[in-house]
């Protein structure tokens, strides 16, 4: 006589210390295996699209920061502004596209260090988020210097950056490189030959190259499941067609590929700073630009490589100094429905792996 | 609330140290000996503040911060727990849409008392830059939950954040803890 | 079985060599800041409170109630308020939200007489949201004592 069995349906989440912000995850159990995964989003949807069409060009850079993915503030402020410099056929100067390279790098620097904070906490490794907010105080301290702010920067200006490198700051960046590349094997003696990181990580959660391509999934992601696909190298931005840097692509497409990825991207984006600093020009910071600009009628659409993907925003301009319409494209949410493609099959017990390892920020899934 | 809006005084069960509050309140000398204990107990609650890990948006980036390395809440004994039953405490760190807002109100509901709210950020205290032109943020959690700490900042630095903690401590010590709870006990309010 | 001993030699040598990564670092110089007692040295960048700095020279502000401030605030959470013609004009009310403030600092980029600067102040919390509204007074006492110099503001400032 054959045992009955019924499905189980697990809720997980709003709340909830492993989904990284508020999504919910309603997973379909048969016994402890998954059988489907249907994430329920719209958590933290904050209309920014709505609310970027109410604010002028110089005021949407504010909002960007907030509304956007909050842990790569200045990837978003550099799409955004791209954008508009291109409806508007803004030359920008060369100091300035020099100091945005170096900032977005950065950038991609502490988003990857907090990812594989709160990835380390998923999978019980507690030491390494305190480690990785370590040097994550560190790099806040660099914006600091040189934004104003930690986390919500508004310095990226329409035609340029809003104030000057401060004196020494080149010298401190440098000096955390040297740190940084001191630190970073640390982190694979901690995890990277763990046997108890990798029997959770490795072969966990794979994401074929079809399935990845088909789903939209990009960055870490699609270069984990063997999608050599960087718009940094595809379709340069700034300065990133003369420095030098390699894209890491793994096949494998599990959970290890992709932490693989992302600490070869940081090594790889302190090349890319250093590079920066040693081509970076002197002259002027800001080409001239009304307050209350308006771009001559017409649509554009700019894409940039922000640390979780393709991040692109479509942008309509009527004339006026107000956008007509803004779409974003974002990342986190290709890459949060290809989630659905790699939990199907796993445990229960895999699901935080699996989630931690995708690197969704729900701010950008809902904006 | 007049004595006939009262429940008869079989229905409520009064906790037996709700009602040595009450004995130890009405003797001569007794207040003395009761605020004594109450300082006592309210100098423990406050240096152990346990609040609920509850990140929305952007502030949780510097909740998060704050609890790690270079501040370290535990230091003032500041312990993220992850399920409302064992909090003492809910930090809102973000913006809080109409759709999460139920649930906020719920994790509220859900932890025992004495509970406190800390709202950080701008989005949790007013909407911040979220108030004008959106139709899905909520316009303050105060029309939610109460709140007794706000700290504004976007985001705040991790120091404004124990700034804020702070004060909720400073708030905790003054409170007449043990009188307020045998007063509920009794049906007379807060 | 010989599977299973590999795995556990391996997990116990990942074991070790976690904890003298551990031990190392236990024994390095402590970054924790003791903040109430001690502080972060903050940027002069910072983005803090918003003041209005008094000008020595005349013993007022320096705001020529332009409206630009308001005017660019993408929160429109300052209100500037005025009475009098021409030279006369006073301001009778600058009120900023500062709840709603989101620290952008584009007024403090826009001002043409830098009126309205960043302070690198934030112990701000309070108990209860309407003293989150700072008027004309709050922002001249959150101002600090001594004159900020014309010119480092938005440019060549450290």
């Amino acid at each position: 006589m054959a045992l009955r069995t019924e499905e189980l349906i697990l809720n997980m989440g709003p709340q909830h210390p492993s989904t990284h912000g508020v999504l919910r995850l309603i997973v379909t159990l048969d016994g402890e295996n998954i059988t489907e995964v249907h994430p329920d989003i719209g958590y933290l949807h904050s209309s920014v699209e709505k609310m970027l069409e109410h604010r002028t060009f110089a005021q949407g850079i504010a909002l960007t920061d907030r509304g956007m993915d909050y842990l790569t503030a200045l990837a978003n402020e550099e799409v955004y502004i791209l954008a508009v410099e291109r409806l508007a056929g803004i030359e920008v100067p060369e100091r300035a596209r020099y100091i945005r390279t170096i900032l977005l790098e950065l950038q991609r620097i502490a988003s990857h260090l907090l990812w594989l904070g709160t990835f380390g906490i998923d999978l019980g490794a507690f030491t390494a988020f305190l480690w990785c907010m370590r040097e994550r105080e560190r790099v806040m301290d660099l914006f600091e210097a040189v934004t104003g702010g930690r986390l919500h920067h508004v310095y990226f200006r329409i035609g340029g950056v809003y104030e000057d490198l401060p004196e020494g700051w080149t010298d401190r960046v440098l000096e955390f490189c040297d740190y940084f590349l001191q630190r970073l094997p640390e982190y694979d003696e901690l995890l990277t030959g763990n046997p108890i990181f990798k029997v959770r990580t490795q072969g966990v959660g794979v994401l074929p190259r079809e399935v990845a391509i088909a789903m939209g999934a990009s960055g870490p992601v699609g270069r984990a499941s063997g999608v050599a696909y960087d718009v940094r190298k595809a379709d340069p931005y700034e300065v990133y067609d003369r420095v030098e840097f390699d894209i890491p692509v793994y096949t494998e497409g599990d959970c290890y590929a992709r932490y693989l990825v992302r600490m070869e991207e940081m090594r790889q984006s302190v090349r890319i700073i250093r590079q920066c600093i040693a081509q970076l020009p002197g002259g002027s910071i800001r080409a001239r630009v009304p307050l209350s600009l308006r771009p001559p009628k017409g649509e554009v659409y700019v894409h940039t490589e922000s640390p979780r993907g393709d991040l692109g925003i479509y942008m309509v301009s009527d004339g006026s100094e107000k956008p007509y319409r803004v779409k974003i494209r974002a990342p986190s949410f290709s890459n949060l429905y290809a989630l659905t493609e790699m939990m199907r099959g796993w445990k229960v017990a895999d699901v935080i792996a699996i989630l931690g390892s995708v690197d969704i920020v729900l701010s950008d899934v809902d904006r | 609330m007049s004595d006939s809006a009262h429940p008869p005084a079989g229905h409520i069960r009064v906790a037996p140290i709700d009602r040595a509050v009450e004995i130890l309140d009405a003797l001569p000398g007794g207040g003395v000996v009761l605020t004594t204990v109450e300082s006592l107990l309210n100098w423990a609650r406050s240096a152990s503040i346990w609040p609920l890990t509850f990140g929305l948006a952007c502030c949780a980036i510097e909740m998060m911060q704050a609890y790690a390395t270079r501040f370290d809440l535990d230091r003032i004994g500041v312990i993220p727990r992850a399920t409302p039953r064992q909090a003492d405490c809910i930090l809102v760190a973000g913006r809080c849409t109409i759709k999460m807002a139920p649930i906020v109100r719920r994790l509220w509901e859900q932890m025992p008392e004495p509970k406190y709210v800390i709202s950080m950020g701008s989005c949790a205290t007013c909407g911040g830059p979220f108030y004008y032109d959106n139709y899905s943020i909520l316009k303050g959690i105060d029309t939610v939950i109460p709140v007794d700490v706000y700290v504004p900042g976007c985001p705040p630095r991790p120091e404004a954040l124990i700034e804020g903690i702070l004060k909720l401590q400073e708030k905790i010590r003054k409170e007449p803890f043990l009188r307020r709870r045998s007063r509920v006990g009794a049906g007379l309010g807060a | 079985m010989q599977g299973i001993i590999q795995w556990a030699t391996q997990a116990v040598i990942g074991l070790v060599v976690g904890l003298r990564s551990t031990w190392r670092t236990l024994l390095e110089p402590k970054i924790t800041v003791l903040y109430p007692l001690q502080r972060v040295n903050v940027s002069p960048r910072w983005h803090g409170l918003l003041a209005l700095p008094i000008d020595p020279e005349t013993g007022n502000d320096r705001c020529i109630i332009c409206f630009q401030c308001e005017r660019i605030c993408p929160d429109r959470c300052i209100h500037i308020e005025a009475e009098g013609k021409g030279k006369e004009r006073y301001l009778t009310r600058f009120d900023i939200e500062i709840d709603k403030c989101c620290y952008c600092g584009l007024c403090v980029e826009v001002c043409p007489t830098e009126a309205i600067v960043f302070v690198p102040h934030y112990e701000t919390s309070t108990y209860n949201r309407a003293r989150l509204l700072y008027s004309l007074s709050d922002l001249h006492q959150a101002a600090p004592k001594e004159p900020i110099a014309r010119g480092v503001v938005g440019g060549v400032r450290g």
